[in-house]
């Protein structure tokens, strides 16, 4: 603490809050400020971590912060496969990754005209992705709840896949229909390996 | 891209309807929500836009989206009423609470129709969960500042963030 005072002022006790703080801050003001979650830091997309990979089987973020962020938004760039195949997200429920049990529905469509679903109540994995060789696909998704004990955590999805002759799109959304906390996602592939780049970031909310 | 968070609300207690504002300039803004649930099985939470004056209630509401649903069939769903009704439908009132993002378009051009895409899930009164992803429009050109949520029964929690994205 850098005077009589937690924040700012000496002698007159100013409510701070994001984007309405008021005074003069030295250094540690400052830290007190951004420790109780009142200082006014503009950028709420805040990148947790990036990974580059290789010839990998899955990838595991386990550090999320779930107890900072209730919506997480995770990116795929580049990524391919070693052999053709679906991939998805599986979370870990404090450190125990759930292998089975979600549910998911997702739409798909591609440029030579077809259209279809595909929906499970019982899915290994929330099914969001085909992978295919020399065909660096793109997505993102977002993550709901992961850090609430007494909530499921969902998550809706877009991507783009240039899988087979055709680019195809495909949407979707899913649960894993059970009440704890997550701490960490995984992206696994069913078959064969993962080359590409991911990034997870947490969308900050100031209550 | 980046996100400015321009207000928050988290309900805590059973709420029919309420309002989000801090919708200022012509930039896009996202509306992030998660935890959101309400007091009785079976009942919506349903969103319109407005000011500071109150909502727009006029049946000028048009969207189209796809039902995703792991439980059976996947679905078109398309109205023109007095509100999106398609935010989280048949809510389950215990464990399955709602997130979403949904991108705000031209909301604050007086000469043009607000717009949203929508990215919903939530779980279905069965367990099931139920997915809404699509587009909207208010066919009204005016200024909006305001996302109202509600009118589907009472909204028992959430937290609702607007930001815009800079």
């Amino acid at each position: 603490m850098a005077d009589d005072l937690n924040y700012g002022y000496k002698g007159a006790d100013v409510p701070q809050s994001f984007g309405n703080n008021k005074g003069v801050f030295d250094p540690a003001d400052i830290n007190n400020l951004v420790k109780d979650d009142k200082w006014t830091n503009y950028g709420q997309l805040e990148l947790i971590e990036t990974q580059t990979f290789s010839t990998v089987s899955a990838v595991d973020f386990t550090s999320i912060q779930e107890s900072t962020y209730n919506v997480h938004f995770l990116t795929f760039s580049g990524i391919e496969g070693s052999t053709a195949s679906n991939g998805g997200l599986q979370f870990y429920e404090s450190g125990v990754l759930r292998t089975g049990g979600y549910q998911d529905a997702s739409q798909f469509g591609t440029s030579g005209g077809s259209f279809g679903e595909t929906r499970s109540t019982s899915r290994a994995n929330m099914y969001f992705h085909n992978y295919g060789t020399q065909q660096q696909t793109g997505a993102y998704a977002y993550i709901y709840n992961a850090g609430d004990s007494s909530k499921y955590t969902f998550s809706t999805w877009h991507s783009n896949q240039p899988f087979t002759s055709s680019m195809t799109m495909f949407f979707g959304s899913g649960v894993m229909p059970y009440t704890s906390t997550v701490d960490g996602i995984r992206i696994n592939v069913n078959t064969g390996t993962l080359t590409g780049q991911a990034s997870l970031y947490g969308i900050k909310e100031y209550s | 891209m980046g996100l400015l968070q321009v207000s928050t609300t988290t309900i805590t207690s059973p709420t029919a309807s309420f309002s989000i504002g801090g919708i200022d300039d012509n930039s896009t803004y996202m509306l992030a929500i998660s935890n959101a649930n309400v007091s009785s099985q079976n009942e919506d939470i349903y969103m319109r836009v407005g000011t500071s004056s109150g909502a727009d209630t006029s049946a000028n509401y048009d969207y189209a989206s796809k039902t995703l649903y792991s439980g059976g069939l996947i679905d078109n769903y398309a109205t023109n009423q007095g509100y999106f009704s398609n935010i989280f439908i048949n809510m389950r009132s215990v464990d399955g609470s709602g997130g979403a993002i949904m991108y705000l378009h031209n909301f604050y051009d007086s000469t043009s129709s607000s717009f949203v895409t929508f990215d919903n899930v939530h779980t279905y009164t069965n367990l099931y969960p139920y997915g809404v992803q699509g587009g909207g429009v208010h066919t009204v050109n005016a200024q909006q500042t305001h996302i109202y949520l509600g009118y589907g029964g009472n909204i028992t929690s959430g937290t609702y963030t607007i930001y815009k994205v800079i």
